[in-house]
């Protein structure tokens, strides 16, 4: 028990003795108390039979004697005892009223002192930890208060906030204490990103600032691969093409007529022979190419 | 007789402004641009037939006439600045003509063939003569096929019923003459133009 005490805290027993009679007086007390246990037994039991059989007749006679026939009401001894204990009770509570308010003035004069007294010569800070169960305590208190509604009500914010982080490195204490990483991606997934951008940023002097902060003209040509983007363009459009069909010349166009009905002409001259050869299979124009040569060395 | 060839290099009438692009850009970039022109595509590398030969052919032959008549010009303008008294044109024989013709002509066909794989006016049409590997004909070989077709220029004309389209001279000397548009080295099939490689 003694290393469950808190230190500092001088423990209250847990029950005063209470305080022995000498036995000067006790010894006689016991006997009239062992005398009247003696007696009071009996006699009570006597006194209730009395009362179960004359207490009838008593209450008839009592009635009697309170309300006697033919004496007006007001003399009837009912009557007078009645006024008598009205005044009885109208003194007493004037008495009552004023030995509260003496009472009471006392009180106010005593109990500080004593209460001081008392408090001086009692840990009340131990006597709580020891006797109350501070955890019973705070728990139906919280239960019963609404602590948001105090707090708010009660408090200065701002102040203890502003307090709290003059004192806190708040840099450190998030890096030591938060899962940044975690805080961020819900932070992300609760908010619609490109929502909140397109509303809050404005986007076009963002990219205007950028623009101007970057030399573009010099990241296109150390990042980009300018040959090959130009190669698959090329591809795409068929430049030649382009080229060919925009700028060439009209000698051009009518060398490339004749070739394509030169081309036209054999074509139907070598079918018209063919089919007068009773040919079926198609000619086998196919020249050798270089590549078969090598191939075939 | 047979139809002259074609030569790759930079084509003085076709000059085409794309391939020109082209051979200025990376190797990719010249492999990717193909300056022949869509619908002739399908054709290159394939034998030509009669007509386009025949046209080329004919071509040549106005130059070697050209030829001629300038050589007879020639003669009789030296005559006169040597005796200007007497103004007498050559008078030459139709035999004459032949041998000096046909000599004009071997000698053309043979360089032409020899150092470009085609004739001006294989050039025009778009051909190229090649030997049985698709290479450029060496000069032996040009000069038999010149001689080959010089005298017997009608052998030409076999492509007509030939199923590959080859002359009586591609038959014996075992030549091609294929269609090739292209004008620059890069773009060509056979990439005859430049320097013959070496075996």
């Amino acid at each position: 028990m003694d290393e469950d005490r808190a230190p500092g805290v001088e423990l209250v027993p847990a029950r005063r003795q209470v305080p022995r009679l000498p036995a000067v007086i006790s010894v006689p007390l016991d006997v009239v108390i062992g005398a009247v246990a003696l007696v009071g037994g009996p006699a009570t039991r006597v006194g209730a039979e009395l009362v179960h059989v004359i207490g009838p007749t008593a209450s008839a006679v009592l009635a009697v004697v309170a309300r006697p026939p033919f004496v007006p009401d007001a003399w009837t001894p009912q009557s007078l005892l009645g006024a008598l204990e009205r005044r009885g009770r109208a003194v007493r509570r004037d008495l009552d009223r004023e030995a509260l308010a003496g009472v009471g003035l006392a009180a106010d004069t005593v109990v500080p002192s004593v209460l001081d007294l008392v408090l001086d010569r009692v840990d009340l800070t131990g006597l709580v930890l020891s006797r109350v169960d501070l955890s019973v305590l705070v728990t139906a208190v919280l239960d019963e208060l609404d602590l948001t509604q105090v707090v708010l009500r009660r408090v200065d914010l701002g102040k203890v906030v502003g307090a709290a982080l003059d004192e806190l490195d708040l840099t450190e204490v998030v890096l030591a204490r938060v899962s940044l990483g975690q805080v961020v991606a819900a932070a992300l997934d609760a908010v619609d990103l490109t929502e909140v951008v397109l509303a809050r940023v404005d986007l076009g002097q963002v990219i205007n600032a950028a623009l101007d902060s970057v030399d573009l003209t010099e990241i296109v040509r150390s990042r980009v691969d300018l040959p090959g983007l130009a190669d698959e363009v090329i591809e795409e459009v068929d430049l030649p093409e382009i080229i060919r069909e925009s700028s060439s010349g009209v000698a051009t166009d009518v060398v490339n007529g004749a070739r394509m009905g030169a081309i036209d002409a054999d074509d139907r001259i070598s079918r018209l022979v063919d089919r007068l050869l009773l040919r079926r299979r198609e000619r086998d124009v196919t020249a050798p190419d270089d590549a078969d040569a090598q191939d075939s060395r | 007789m047979n139809a002259p060839a074609p030569d790759p290099g930079l084509d003085p009438i076709m000059g085409d402004p794309a391939a020109q692009v082209a051979s200025h850009g990376n190797p990719a970039a010249q492999v990717a641009m193909d300056p022949v022109p869509r619908m002739a595509r399908p054709f290159q590398g394939k034998r030509a037939g009669v007509v386009t030969r025949t046209a080329a052919g004919a071509i040549d032959y106005a130059l070697v006439a050209g030829a001629i008549l300038g050589t007879y010009l020639g003669i009789g303008i030296l005559r006169f600045l040597l005796d200007p008294r007497t103004l007498a044109w050559p008078t030459w024989t139709f035999l004459q003509v032949l041998v000096i013709g046909g000599v004009y002509f071997v000698l053309y066909l043979t360089l032409a063939w020899s150092f470009t794989g085609r004739s001006v006016g294989a050039r025009v049409m778009g051909v190229r003569v090649v030997n049985w590997q698709g290479r450029r004909l060496f000069f032996v070989g040009a000069l038999l096929r010149a001689v080959f077709c010089v005298v017997f220029p009608v052998g030409l004309f076999w492509c007509v019923v030939s199923r590959r389209n080859r002359s009586v001279q591609d038959v014996v000397l075992r030549t091609s003459v294929i269609h090739d548009w292209a004008s620059h080295p890069g773009s060509s099939r056979t990439g005859d133009d430049g320097p013959r490689p070496s075996r």
